[in-house]
């Protein structure tokens, strides 16, 4: 990584643990003369784990928000304050916290999650808590659908919308044998089911490897992995590993050229900006991440689309925190506004009101129009996939996304039929069918 | 199954080999420090992840791997000094989970210095360039950098065996491990052992950090992905035998390697299985002396 940055942060972090010590009672204190009584969001992502740099995105994003809306006045003539506690990538640990941040705290909402296992285990019990939970990163369709209830939201797009995009990308080419390296829990499964079962309605021809790698979450070694992958022959891969483990799946996948031998490569969310940042090196200003593959990065890509708006959110974001966004960063950026939209159109934060409020809510995120989808909660949302190239000029990363295009909202989001026939049967959703662990 | 073609089973040879090579380096340090010192030490593969941070940030002020490869081992082994001086010496004598709580402590204490220091961002070390390239193993192309992390495991193996059996020290060692009174009696100076002790087996969770990093992004829970394996490797090669730690890495990081190729499901299943199966058998493990 960059040695300046990295020698910036390390003394911050010196600096800070004196800062820490010196600034808690007068910041205390400040804090009791507040006037009005504020509203209250709670953040629950990964600050540890393998994750963890998904989670700290997507404090940046909500801090944001949070100061940028206090700065104007608040929400209601209210300020927001927020609080933010580590789910350690565990589900029982994410429960206990989310229970605390609305009985103890006294949360309004929550926004949470980046792995889907996580966010699975807490939707069960926001109806007892009475609480909105908006969901901005974590991925797999049964937080909405499956485990679905009125008060979880999803401001982003989930695997279902993502992989339906990238199958039309790579039913483009000629590739017929395609097989899957993915984390083995919901998100991987879903995210492969899906991609190969919009591939298969855009080409019959398919063949669906029956070798197919499911490491599990924070392997640490792949590669016997790749090694039987490559000994399979695919010309096409899918790679929904993410975080920490893609950075580290393409550390090791390169020394084995895997990227050569395989004829393209697509991974819905393994190259999203925390991997950039990760695979970069400053000497001699090249990365590591392989060129001429194929990524959504998980639905956002600061450079895209170019509109005035969106550009200038980018360059105060980079004012504020001195790095690019991370698609994180935006989402939760945007459920905070979701949430401001709906208390402002109800008037008060009254939680029934608000999901009222929310259901069919159209907002304006930075780079997307975001339409909340009123029966199942889940945000329709354009998801752009693109190619990576070198960029010399682009710093401290080296690579960017280019040829974005963007799959239309509409044209990706699962029938909302389909959705609630499932719920009604009870049925597992019928790409699962195509995970084959062997 | 069909017959393996020859590449691909070299290919699979070479991936246990590193995981092996990787599961030796973290268990031959934590036997070593409870075959002397009689302590589980559970912040042991703390400190490999401490050791990759350190990796990371010496190599990127450097521009060298090769300076934290000098750097950081010695970092490691002070640590380690410090870590028996302050705090281990204190609890020879006392029951089993005291010293469980303290090295947990310890665990804790390492986690939150390394938030602090480099926050919770990933940490990227690169290899040497002369080993970044992909070297040809039967008509298959194969990382470099893997081949040579194994050949430079065991010729650190071997330099660790020559000197627990081949140099006075290495006796002392051992004296002190297996009488610690009777060391004593005939002149060693056992806590002196004790700290050395500690420090060489820190110095090889230092080693892992430095020369482990380039394979892996580094992130703060880095230590949980190899920690159970570890003491599956110690517990099957036997608390406190090197040899031990030895064998234990080869089964385990071949089981690993062929597991994910013949039931990847039950691949995990394979190593509790061996390991349950030496408890049964061999309660003192493969290598284990039987305590008196």
């Amino acid at each position: 990584m960059a040695s300046h940055l990295a020698r910036r942060t390390f003394l911050w972090g010196l600096s800070a643990t004196g800062a820490v010590g010196l600034s808690g009672p007068l910041w205390r204190a400040h804090t009791a003369w507040g006037a009005a009584e504020p509203i209250k969001i709670g953040l629950l992502m990964s600050f540890s784990g393998v994750v963890a740099a998904w989670g700290r995105a997507g404090r940046q994003g909500l801090k944001m928000a949070v100061e940028e809306l206090n700065s104007q006045g608040g929400v209601l003539g209210r300020q927001l304050v927020m609080k933010a506690e580590d789910d350690t990538v565990n589900g029982e640990v994410a429960v206990r916290k989310a229970r605390r941040l609305v009985l103890d705290w006294g949360a309004d909402l929550i926004i949470g999650f980046n792995a889907s296992g996580v966010a699975l285990a807490v939707c069960p019990i926001m109806p007892e808590l009475k609480r909105i939970l908006i969901v901005p990163c974590a991925d797999s369709p049964s937080i909405t659908n499956e485990k679905g209830n009125k008060y979880i939201f999803r401001s982003h797009a989930n695997g279902y919308q993502t992989s339906a995009g990238g199958a039309a990308f790579a039913a483009s080419r000629p590739f017929k044998r395609w097989t899957v390296i993915g984390p083995d829990y919901s998100y991987g499964w879903d995210a492969w089911g899906t991609f190969v079962a919009h591939l298969l309605k855009h080409k019959a021809d398919v063949d669906v490897l029956a070798v197919q790698a499911w490491p599990k979450l924070g392997a640490g070694t792949y590669d016997s992995h790749i090694t039987k992958i490559l000994d399979a022959k695919p010309e096409g891969v899918y790679c929904p590993l993410w975080g920490g483990d893609f950075v580290t799946f393409v550390k090791q996948a390169r020394r084995h050229r895997f990227f050569e031998q395989v004829g393209m490569f697509l991974t819905p969310a393994g190259l999203a900006m925390d991997a950039f940042y990760a695979l970069a090196d400053w000497s001699p200003r090249t990365s590591e991440v392989p060129l001429d593959i194929y990524t959504a990065a998980h639905g956002y890509w600061p450079e895209h689309p170019q509109t005035a708006r969106h550009t200038q959110w980018v360059a105060q974001f980079m004012e504020r925190e001195g790095e690019l966004p991370h698609v994180t960063a935006h989402d939760t950026y945007a459920a905070v506004y979701f949430y401001k939209q709906a208390v402002e159109q109800a008037g008060t934060t009254d939680t029934e009101a608000v999901i009222q409020a929310l259901e069919g809510m159209v907002l304006e995120s930075p780079a997307y129009r975001k339409v909340m989808r009123k029966e199942d909660h889940q945000a329709i949302t354009d998801v752009p996939w693109g190619i990576t190239k070198e960029a010399k000029d682009l710093e401290p990363l080296f690579v960017r996304i280019t040829d974005i295009r963007d799959s239309k909202g509409e044209d990706i989001v699962e029938p909302i039929e389909e959705i609630l026939e499932r719920r009604k049967t009870g049925a597992e959703p019928p790409w699962r069918k195509y995970v084959l662990k062997g | 199954m069909n017959m393996m073609p020859a590449d691909s089973f070299a290919a699979y040879v070479l991936n246990g080999l590193v995981q092996a090579a990787c599961l030796f380096l973290l268990a031959s340090g934590l036997t070593l420090i409870f075959g002397v010192l009689g302590i589980l030490n559970f912040a042991h593969a703390a400190l490999f992840m401490l050791a990759a941070y350190l990796a990371a940030q010496v190599s990127a002020w450097s521009g060298s791997f090769w300076v934290a490869l000098l750097v950081v081992p010695p970092v490691l082994a002070l640590l380690g000094a410090g870590l028996e001086r302050g705090l281990l010496r204190r609890v020879y004598d006392v029951p089993v989970a005291y010293q469980l709580l303290l090295t947990l402590g310890v665990v804790l204490l390492i986690k939150d210095l390394v938030k602090l220091l480099w926050g919770t961002a990933w940490k990227t070390l690169s290899e040497p360039p002369m080993f970044s390239g992909t070297m040809m193993v039967l008509g298959r192309p194969y990382p470099l950098y893997n081949v040579v992390y194994i050949g430079f495991v065991i010729l650190l193996g071997l330099a660790l065996w020559a000197f627990l059996s081949r140099t006075r020290l290495g006796k002392v060692v051992r004296a002190a491990a297996m009488d610690r009174d009777m060391a004593n009696a005939v002149g060693i100076n056992v806590p002196l052992v004790y700290t050395g002790v500690c420090a060489l087996g820190t110095a090889l969770a230092g080693i892992m950090g430095v020369f482990h990093g380039p394979m892996l992004n580094i992130h703060l829970d880095v230590d949980h992905d190899y920690v159970v394996e570890a003491f599956a490797v110690v517990v099957i090669g036997g608390l406190g035998s090197v040899p031990g730690a030895l064998l234990g890495a080869l089964l385990v990081g071949m089981l690993d390697a062929f597991g994910i190729l013949i039931i990847p499901r039950f691949q995990m299943a394979f190593i509790y299985m061996v390991m349950a199966a030496v408890l049964v058998f061999r309660p003192h493990g493969l290598f284990g002396v039987r305590e008196a």
